[in-house]
Formats: structure tokens, sequence, C-alpha cells
């Protein structure tokens, strides 16, 4: 590098920008280059058609359907599971903070062998469930538990960073104007951090949405019943590229509508007093 | 922006962040493109431990890594997944027959390979569990030619978990309700295979009946055959449709089989050949050589594939 | 009237004092950042509990360790402002007053009564229905302490009340603390680090330094104490 003072201001300036728009660009193209070329694969036509195949749409209709199950049973047991992991002490806390963790450094394969090993009819657990007429693995629910397991981790870790956040003034004020720990977390805390609950439910719908090893593993493969549209991607890129195709077109525009999300969300500013 | 960084380190960083996304670009355009998602059932590829000394790339990364990209010596084959149990032996007998020289396979569904291939990954020699893959990649002009030869065979066998706990006794049993069958999808060749062999069945002994009770058993149609397997050792499902040399290469005692009739059943033929974006032509031919061998067919045959000229 | 011995182990030192409030009496308790003022607050309030001691409020004991005793917080009935106020931001400036009532089962009639006359009193009435994460510094002290009011409190406290109020606003809120406090004639403890707050509005004051009581005594002796001190306590 040259000292600064032998390249002239203007030059430097011109410099300046032109690098920082190289840098730009390149991180730009690199991700949407690969998107762009999806959608160049095919056309208007065979999309449209493609979108009247039954297995495409079972397996929209399916992810849809799990991904919104799992989101709904993350947010509804995470949330109160969340606001009393950060306002209590309890033993094996530091345990529990870290298996919140675990689905994401697990790689979801892993995560499915798991989960069919313990709920599987020849489980640990499922054995008994086998013998109570009910099976899990190979069903929609083992969709959905796989679903849950690997997406839950990131609602978790927002709800809780949230909760630790939050001011305490807002609740203790709550509690000294008489008001019940329940009634504080539904009229004071949950309406001041649902910005950021929300996005954190978006990111969890999005991971759902796309898991494919855990549900593969211990859930199979079954149109219409366990063919979710990663797997329908998977298996039908071989056979009928213009459905594998379309699927991934599918996804991405969802995909994109979930960060879109995300970002309103997330600008939505938490007041303060 | 220049209260926050200097314009000077403004500029060496997009010079350098430029540098390595080129770099990357450009390695993504020589070396092989990235594995598909692969479930945990599908196999890692095998790594060889062949003398390093001997090849300079090897002997300057120390340790032997599995490395889909050229070079001097090794050899990288795709290979159908049936093969996995059987690789290892392989391997070391072709690098005791051949010194100096090395192979490293990729298993995978032959149908995922095939897409892999055509969208540029490098391979030095793909080996297929399907004539018609084998055949599309012909005519696409994948394959040197006259390197596309015949490999081994194999059939179509059921298995059922150890101890057999829904005591299926024969083909008929499978349609029986409440039964958990596992099946290769049709994108993969056991799938294919299956699906003729079931016709096959339908049209000679049992009816069409017996054919749509079976499909509605059905419970997964995994995307490589040792998935299949693997959910009938865990027991998981109650049958499953497989090759018969993965039921041989099994440890005894971890499966219960129902054979199925010669008439009935699906020789599927593997070929191999070798690729004309390979860089190791000499070594591919090497390898595609040894496999033909009495040596490499031996090697097959212990681990349950079915000589070729079988009827 | 308010009686509190509270004894508990901080981090850096031992908070250790006495305090006793009488109705309609304005006490203030002084001292730096760190002394203890706060968490003394904060344990006559039931937000934390203390190691030994014991507090009382007309006569009703709210707290004793060693008699395992501990009303909850909200049966306490205390008035309490934080720092920075802690309106609910979310909520209109009629629903925080009237958070504590609904809290407490009153009914639609009386709640919409007291609201009306505290944002009468605090001079409010025409933000009733602005969300209170809107309004100005001045303005959420006001409300806060409408809100505090509301609920009829037997002990009124005030934690730095003025620190982020202009000249102005801190006027204002002075003088209906002082107004407020006489007409209720309920004991009052208002945290400040400013000789001029004790001046202004205290009729009793105390110097807290590291948990323990270093001087107590009326406000408009402070000054001559202050170079005694080992605190840095903002004069003017």
């Amino acid at each position: 590098m040259k000292p600064s003072g032998s390249i002239p201001e203007r030059y430097r300036r011109t410099i300046t920008y032109i690098a920082a728009g190289f840098l730009i660009l390149s991180v730009t193209l690199y991700l949407a280059l690969p998107i762009a070329a999806l959608f160049l694969r095919i056309t208007p036509d065979l999309f449209f058609a493609s979108l009247s195949d039954p297995q495409v749409t079972s397996a929209l209709w399916l992810s849809l359907f799990t991904a919104v199950i799992s989101l709904g049973v993350v947010i509804l047991v995470g949330t109160p599971f969340a606001y009393v992991h950060t306002r209590c002490s309890y033993p094996g806390k530091v345990l529990v903070d870290t298996l919140i963790d675990l689905p994401l450094v697990l790689p979801p394969a892993v995560a499915g062998v798991a989960l069919l090993v313990l709920y599987g009819r020849a489980g640990l657990v499922g054995r008994y469930f086998n013998m109570l007429g009910i099976s899990i693995a190979f069903t929609t629910l083992a969709v959905i538990m796989a679903q849950i397991f690997v997406a839950s981790p990131f609602y978790l870790r927002q709800a809780k960073s949230l909760f630790e956040q939050f001011d305490p003034a807002y609740e203790q004020t709550a509690r000294t104007l008489g008001a019940s720990p329940l009634r504080t977390f539904l009229a004071i805390t949950l309406p001041l951090t649902a910005g950021g609950l929300g996005s954190g439910a978006v990111m969890t719908f999005g991971r759902a949405l796309g898991e494919f090893g855990a549900t593969i593993m211990f859930a199979g493969n079954l149109p219409g019943v366990t063919q979710t549209m990663p797997l329908a991607v998977y298996v039908g890129m071989e056979s009928n590229l213009s459905s594998g195709v379309t699927i991934s077109i599918l996804l991405v525009i969802i995909s994109f509508g979930i960060m879109i999300a995300v970002r309103l969300l997330a600008s939505k500013k938490v007041q303060h007093a | 922006m220049e209260r926050l960084l200097s314009k000077n380190s403004l500029i060496l960083i997009g010079i350098v962040c430029g540098l390595l996304l080129a770099t990357t670009f450009l390695a993504g355009c020589t070396s092989t493109a990235p594995q598909s998602p692969t479930p945990a059932a599908t196999p890692q590829p095998v790594v060889t431990t062949a003398a390093p000394a001997s090849t300079p790339a090897a002997a300057a990364t120390g340790t032997p890594k599995p490395t889909f990209t050229p070079s001097q010596g090794n050899v990288v084959a795709f290979t159908a997944a049936s093969l996995t149990g059987v690789s290892p032996t392989l391997a070391s007998d072709f690098e005791k027959a051949y010194p100096g020289e090395t192979v490293v396979f990729d298993l995978d569904g032959t149908q995922a390979l095939k897409t892999q291939v055509e969208n540029g990954a490098y391979a030095d020699v793909f080996i297929s569990a399907s004539n018609s893959y084998t055949n599309a990649l012909s005519k696409e002009g994948y394959f040197v030619n006259g390197t596309v030869k015949p490999l081994t065979s194999n059939y179509v066998i059921v298995i059922l978990p150890a101890g057999n706990p829904r005591n299926i006794t024969s083909l008929a049993d499978l349609a029986d309700p409440g039964v958990k069958i596992a099946m290769e999808d049709k994108s993969v060749p056991a799938g294919t295979a299956t699906v003729a062999v079931l016709a096959k069945l339908a049209n000679d002994t049992y009816n069409a009946d017996w054919n749509s009770s079976v499909f509605k058993n059905v419970v997964s149609y995994e995307t490589s055959e040792p998935a299949v397997a693997t959910k009938v050792s865990l027991g998981e499902v109650d049958a499953g449709f497989v090759y018969e040399s993965t039921y041989t290469a099994a440890p005894k005692n971890t499966y219960v089989a129902i054979t199925i009739p010669k008439k009935d059943n699906y020789l599927q033929t593997y070929t191999i050949g070798v690729l004309k974006g390979s860089t190791s032509t000499g070594p591919a031919a090497d390898f595609e050589k040894f496999m033909l061998s009495a040596a490499g067919q031996q090697d097959l045959l212990d681990f349950g594939f079915r000589p070729l000229g079988t009827s | 009237m308010l009686e509190a011995v509270i004894t508990k182990k901080l981090r850096d030192f031992t908070l250790d004092l006495s305090l006793k409030v009488n109705p309609g009496e304005i006490f203030v308790l002084m001292g730096t950042n760190g002394s203890g003022k706060s968490t003394t607050l904060n344990i006559i309030a039931g937000l934390l509990y203390p190691d030994s001691g014991c507090i009382r409020l007309n006569g009703t004991l709210f707290c004793k360790p060693a008699g395992r005793i501990d009303l909850p917080i909200e049966d306490r009935r205390i008035g309490y402002v934080f720092q920075n106020s802690a309106v609910f931001p979310h909520m209109t400036v009629n629903e925080n007053i009237a958070f504590g009532l609904r809290a407490r089962k009153f009914s639609r009639q009386e709640i919409a009564e007291k609201v009306e006359h505290l944002t009468g009193l605090m001079e409010l009435q025409d933000h009733a229905h602005v969300k209170a994460g809107n309004l100005s510094g001045g303005q959420k002290q006001r409300v806060a302490l409408a809100r505090a009011l509301a609920i009829e409190p037997l002990l009124l406290m005030l934690d730095e009340p003025f620190t982020a109020l202009d000249a102005e606003s801190t006027c204002i809120v002075k003088n209906l603390t002082r107004s407020v406090v006489a007409d209720m004639q309920i004991p009052c403890i208002v945290v400040s680090h400013r000789v001029s707050d004790s001046r202004d509005i205290g009729d009793r004051a105390c110097i807290l330094n590291s948990g323990k009581k270093e001087w107590e005594g009326k406000p408009h002796d402070l000054p001559d104490e202050l170079s005694s001190c080992k605190c840095e306590l903002c004069s003017g």
C-alpha cells in the first residue's frame, strides 16, 4: 500500500467507491446468480404445468401444513418455556441451556437417526406406543416431530434473548401495581417482545419448511404422507426435472417472502419508556 | 463511510475480498461439484491408504484425505451405492495390483451421481446400477468410446429384520394388511428393478390385487438402496426390497431373506466406464481393467454379486 | 408510618440501615451510585429479599426473614415510580393509569372515574389517548406518578424521578408530589443524588454510603455536612 499522501485526493475517492461497489456486487451476484439460474432453467409454461402435477401440489400442501403445525407447537410451548427458563433459576439450568442449542450443531441426519431409534416402533419409547397400536415413524406426525426438533432452537434462542434483555423495570412496575406474574407476562412482556418473537417464529418456519435430513431418516419418503417439498425436489430432480425445478422455485419464493417478513418485523422498533 | 474506516483500509478490504471471491469462483469451476444432500444412510466415500510418497499431491498434504479433485495416480469412482460393502476390499486389492495408484469411491444412488456428472462434477470412472442411466450418459457423450463394459449383476431379494417379528413366510404375506414395507424410489435403479419384479410376480403367480396391496403397504420410498437395508435392520419396517449382494455381504443373522424365483426376478446389470472428463486416464483404465479382472470379479462375488453371464 | 430495618449482603458491601417515615412526610434518600439506594426501595417493595430485619407499614408486617414472613409484591399496595418512569409504551395514558386498577379488579365505572380524576390532576387530559411511548420525559413521569397513585397506595416511592427531566417539568412534578403526599397523608421516600431536590421537597433526608447511613437530618442542614462527606453529591 502506498502511503496515503502520495495518492491524489480525487483519485482516492473514486478508488474507494469502485472498491466498495465491487465488493457489494461480488457478494450480491454470488448469492443471487444461483437463484436466477433456477428461474432461467424453466419456462413459465412448464412451471404452471408442473404446478398442476399432483406430486408437486401434494408436496406443497404437506410442507405448508406440517410447517405451520410445527411452528404452532414451538410457539405455544416454547414461549412460556423460554420465559420460565429466563426468570427462574433451577438446578440443571446450564444443561438445559446447552440442550436448546444442540439441534443447531447436530447434522439433521443424525437428528433423524436419533428420533428413529427413540420413537420408531423398535425404539426405546416407540415400542410402547407400538404396543398401543400407535405408530410414529413414517407418519406425518414424524415429519412434524422432525421439524420441531431441528427448528425449535431458532425460536427458543430468540425468545430467551428477548426475555433476558427485557427491561426488568416494566415487569417490576406491573407487579407493584398489583398484577400477577401471569397478567404481567401477557399484558406487558408479550406485547413488547412480540416483534422480536415474530421474527424468531418466521425463521423457525423457514427452517421447518426446508428440513430434509431428519425427515427422510425418521419419517421416510411417501408421497402425500411424508414427502415434503425438499424431499420431492431431491427425488424429482432425476425423473422429472421440471417438477424438481418448479418445487425449488416455489421454495425460493416462500423463503424470499419469509426474509421480507423478517425485515419488516425487525424494523418495528421496540418502544422505550 | 469515510468516518468509520480510513479510505486506504476500505480499498485494501475491497481488494482482498474481491480476490477471495475470484479464487472461490475459479476453484469452483475447476473442481468437482459439491455432493448432493445425502442422508446418513448413504455411506461416506472410502479413503484409501496407499503409499503417499509416490504421488506428489498426496505427499504435499501428508495424511490422505477423501478428495474429488483430480490428482496424479488417484481414481475418483462415482459408484452405485449398492457397492458400499465391497468398496473397501476393492480399494485395497486395486492398490495391491497397481502400486502407486489409489481409488476413492463416491457412493450414492446412481440417479444422483448421474445428475452430478451432467452438471459438471469431476469423476474418472462411473459405475452404474442401471443400463438406462448408462445409456443416457453414453448418448450425452460423457464416456470415453469403447470403455463402457458390463461389470456385474445383481438380483432383487426381500429381506426381513432378524427374528422376523411379523412372521412373514412367503411373498404372499407381503400383501397382508398392516405389513410395513420399504423400497427404493423409482428414480433409484433398485427401485425400478423392484417395480418390475412386483409386476412380474403379479402376472405369473399372484394377481393385480396382490400388487396393489403390496404398494399400499409401502411406508417409504428411500433414495438409495442401503437406506432400505438400514430401515429393515433397525426393525422399523417388516420387509424391504434390496439387492442380493446386500443380503449376502451382511453379517450372518442380520436379516432373514425371502428369495424371489428367478423367472420373476429382475437381473440388474452394472456397467463401468471411463468418463471423458477424466485427467487420470491411465489409472482410470487400470481401475477398469482391475474391476473386470479375476481379482476384481472375485471380490464382487464374495460380496454377493452375480457373475456376468448369469441367466 | 413506614418502619424498616434492613440488612442485606451485597456484592461489594453490606446494606445495613433503618428508616422511619411518617405519614405525609417526604424522606429523601441520598448517596452516590451504587450506595444501595435503589436496592433499599426494591427490598421495601418486595422485589428483593433482605437477609434479616423487619419492614412494617402502618403496623402491617411486610417482611421478616426471621419469621419467614414475606408479603407478596401485589399485596403491599406500594406506589413505586421507577427511574425513567417505565410507562408501558404500547398502552395509552389512560390504559397505563388504569393498569393497576384493572389488575385489582375494580369496576369499569370506578376505573373511569379514577382515571379521569388523575389525568386532570396531572394535567394530562389532552394526551389521554396517546400511546405513552410517544410522550416527552416530563409527561411520562407524570403518567408514572398517576399510575402509582391510582391504586391508592399506602406508601409512595420515587427513584431518581427528576434526573431525566428539564427544569420546568422537574418543578411541576415536585409540586405534584408535595401536594399529593400532603393530601393523602402517606409516607413517601424519594431517592435522589441532588442536594437541590432534597431541599425542595424533602422533610427529612439521609446520606447512604456503601450501604450505611452516614448522616441523617433536615435537608437545609445538608450543605454544611457536604464537605465532611466522602461522597460526590452535586449541588445546585
